[in-house]
């Protein structure tokens, strides 16, 4: 943390040097751009940081700076009570983002084109209503004649108020980095769908996200009315939205400071061309594809990339471990049972009327053909896929077509079938998010004292020997070979200490030895926490090394159920499959 | 036809494989083994042309393939199944298939008699096990001389990689060669004319034809 206070001081050094140094117009205009940039800075953290790109936060700039000018001219621009009405107007503006992603982000486990499209003609809507109320809003010739906020002169010390905004939002962003939360969000991005099994609801992740995004925005807006005296539709219209975006491009919108600079060197650059070049507006287009093209992560990208080659790199902190609070799904109890399911893909139905009671505890091996079923009855058990009809029943509760985000907290753990880790974290952020899951709750995700959680079976796990995950702490997780990813994903999956453990097919690609060590480390869980563990498996060798009850699914439905012996010697399992060995 | 020399390759600063020498005739299966890690799958992408070596020469029937765009080494009649995204979710088993220039399965669509009754399905619905079967008929319908089969094997039932035995075998006598990565030994020692064994970078087992012993390789692995 003590390089944001150092970031923070410079920033602030520097932006107060500028009235000093360029007087009172000059610190007019920046204060301008470092209001754009503050709300490019939201549309950081929802494109860079949560991943889904709002194509209308001018809404919230627009809508906010209409609500404050209105504000002032009903108070007489009185300087607490309409700084305490732009905090409120900020919070209404979140609270309706948050309600906004969370219900289009809902029962999805992507961020496709349907927000940004979404939000394009929201941005659309607003603008139109706005140009068009003149009775409310002033029409298209805008919204003015109302008094600044008392005691803070546009060309005078407003400009330190806007420091303060900024220095502030800044510094909450990098900050934002070096939290749970921040580790949440950069998860979310990498793999969204292993992150709901990890017992988040993704839908409200992005929700938190975007109503932070539109707070920092609508913050950035209400002061614009005060900077600027007018307030016009254009506030809340499109191109100023893609603006927004393009400013966050070039900045780099990965990084919590690049949407600002962009805005800032955009802003200025833009202003200079302006008066000296005719054609001013296809050079700063120019500049954008240039940075775009060369850097992906824009300016922010090149300067990182400039350090790195001067072999700065980014201290890994230490954080001291200590105990992990009990996790969601430990406590669970009752057996897992499946009741006449059925569930289709299209026009194939896969799952026929599947019919499965699992003990409370122990081992089950499922084996079948390929395209049996198996992974797809553990996709309708976490809720993945949508059960069609039937039942499939936690003890006493109907678990039915529950969000996957819920399966943790009834206690169950899922593997997939092709190792999903989080690229582009390290195994050790993998590990702490292994810890996180079914633990943290509310503040927990601002607290980084969490990253030194110690959740046992992680603990256990990593101290077996054998394991290589310890000695991989700053490796990127996307980088690892399959096997010790299939390690990797296997502690992301018994760190909530699940009471059942969905593995599908656990061992694939891994040589006989780690399949040795692979099973040792399932009977250990499985022995030491009485859960129920099913292990969907090809290898026939491993199916009898685990030393389980074995079913065998055929076109979807149970075929068989018994020891393994006993299957084997089934006339209707010979005649549909025939298991062998590594 | 394909020949490997002194090639080191890797990901920016990490090498993975450091001086690996190999040659590969035509009609031949060679078999990689090695623990995780090693460079089996970093071996594919490079001949497939998603990895550049850092250092050596990658020749196919005597050209520098080396700057070879993935593409243009397809063209060149090099056919690549991955280990994992072996086919493209988003479209039918048919066009899966399609892209291949293929309509007629042949021998594999007796053999995979899910493949055909699929046709019209999207690949991305299929089970893990399927999407291999396909990834694989796709990488062994290419019109190729050189096949690389990253983990084919992989969740695949026991019946299904005798199937693709059978095809890898009847590729090789049609003098497609083979590069097959492998952790099923089982599938390697019936199939592979040569073997070698990656840890550490390097080649650290090298076996043909007799020489090639099930003990020897799961040493070899198990290091």
């Amino acid at each position: 943390m003590a390089s944001i206070v150092v970031v923070s001081a410079a920033l602030a050094a520097a932006l107060l040097m500028v009235p000093v140094l360029g007087g009172d117009f000059l610190a007019w205009q920046i204060g301008l751009y470092l209001l754009y940039g503050v709300a490019a800075q939201g549309v950081g953290l929802a494109w860079g940081r949560g991943g889904f790109l709002p194509l209308g936060n001018a809404v919230f700039f627009g809508v906010a700076a209409y609500a404050a000018a209105m504000a002032l001219r009903a108070t007489g621009g009185a300087l607490v009570p309409n700084l305490a009405a732009m905090l409120v107007i900020a919070l209404i503006l979140a609270a309706i983002a948050w309600v906004l992603a969370a219900i289009l982000f809902h029962g999805r486990s992507d961020s496709g084109p349907f927000f940004s499209l979404t939000t394009l003609a929201l941005v659309l809507i607003v603008a139109q209503l706005a140009g068009t109320t003149p009775a409310i809003t002033g029409g298209f010739n805008g919204y003015s004649g109302f008094p600044p906020l008392a005691g803070l002169d546009p060309f005078g010390n407003l400009y330190y108020v806007i420091v303060v905004l900024v220095v502030v939002v800044s510094a909450a962003l990098m900050a934002l980095d070096r939290l749970p939360a921040g580790l949440v969000l950069r998860a979310l991005v990498a793999q969204e769908s292993r992150l709901q099994v990890l017992g988040f609801a993704t839908n409200r992740v992005k929700a938190w996200a975007f109503a932070g995004a539109a707070f920092i925005t609508a913050l950035a807006g209400a002061l614009y009315a005060s900077h600027q005296g007018i307030v016009t539709p254009q506030a809340t219209g499109f191109v100023f939205s893609a603006e927004l975006v393009i400013w966050a491009a070039v900045g780099g919108r990965l990084h919590p400071l690049g949407p600002l600079f962009g805005a800032v060197a955009i802003g200025l650059l833009s202003a200079e061309l302006r008066d000296t070049l005719p054609w001013w507006e296809v050079v700063v287009a120019l500049i954008f594809l240039v940075v775009v093209l060369m850097a992906p992560g824009g300016a922010a990208e090149l300067v990182a990339r400039g350090a790195r080659r001067l072999g700065w790199r980014r201290p890994i902190t230490q954080h001291s471990p200590g105990p992990a609070p009990p996790s969601r799904a430990e406590s669970v109890a009752g057996a897992l049972q499946l009741h006449d399911v059925r569930l289709g893909a299209g026009s194939v139905q896969i799952l026929r009327g599947l019919n499965v009671a699992c003990p409370q505890s122990g081992i089950l091996c499922v084996i079948g053909p390929n395209g049996a079923g198996k992974t797809t009855m553990l996709k309708a058990i976490t809720g993945a896929m949508r059960v069609q009809s039937g039942h499939i029943r936690l003890g006493d509760q109907d678990i039915t077509n529950a969000p996957p985000h819920a399966a943790l907290g009834n206690g169950i753990g899922r593997k997939f079938q092709i190792p999903t880790v989080f690229a582009g974290l390290s195994v050790t952020e993998n590990l702490q998010l292994a810890a996180l899951a079914g633990r943290a709750r509310g503040v927990d995700f601002l607290k980084p004292s969490a990253f030194g959680w110690q959740a046992e079976p992680l603990v256990r796990l990593l101290a077996h020997p054998g394991v290589p995950l310890a000695g991989l702490g700053t490796l990127d997780a996307g980088a690892l070979p399959q096997g010790h990813r299939q390690m990797l994903e296997l502690a992301l999956t018994v760190g909530a200490a699940p009471r059942i453990l969905l593995l599908d097919e656990p061992t694939a690609g891994m040589s006989p030895e780690e399949t040795v060590l692979m099973v040792a480390l399932i009977r250990a869980y499985q022995a030491r926490t009485g859960a129920f563990v099913l292990v969907i498996e090809h290898d026939m060798a491993l199916v009898a090394a685990l030393q389980a009850r074995v079913l065998v699914l055929h076109q979807g439905c149970a075929l068989a159920e018994g020891t393994l012996n006993a299957v084997r010697a089934d006339p209707a399992v010979a005649a549909v499959y025939a298991g062998g060995a590594k | 036809m394909l020949s490997l020399r002194d090639i080191s390759v890797g990901y920016g600063d990490t090498l993975v494989l450091r001086d690996v020498s190999l040659a590969l005739q035509p009609g031949q299966v060679l078999g990689v083994i090695g623990r995780n890690g090693t460079g089996k799958s970093t071996l594919a992408r490079l001949i497939g042309g998603e990895l550049r070596p850092a250092t050596g020469q990658i020749t196919l029937e005597g050209r520098d393939i080396a700057a070879m765009p993935p593409w243009v080494r397809a063209r060149a009649g090099i056919a690549v199944m991955p280990q994992t995204d072996m086919v493209f979710d988003a479209l039918t088993v048919a066009e899966n298939l399609a892209l291949m220039g293929r309509v007629d399965l042949g021998e594999a669509g007796e053999r995979f008699p899910r493949i055909t009754e699929r046709l019209t399905q999207l690949a991305g619905s299929m089970s893990g096990g399927e999407r291999k079967i396909l990834g694989f008929v796709r990488a062994m319908l290419a019109p190729a001389r050189l096949v690389v089969l990253d983990e084919p094997s992989e969740g695949v039932q026991a019946e299904n990689i005798a199937h693709m035995q059978a095809l890898v075998a009847a590729a090789r006598v049609r003098g497609v060669a083979v590069v097959l990565m492998e952790q099923n030994i089982a599938m390697v020692e019936a199939l592979a004319d040569v073997v070698i064994g990656l840890d550490s970078g390097g080649i650290i087992y090298h076996a043909t034809g007799d020489q090639i012993d099930r003990a020897d390789m799961l040493e070899a692995i198990s290091l």
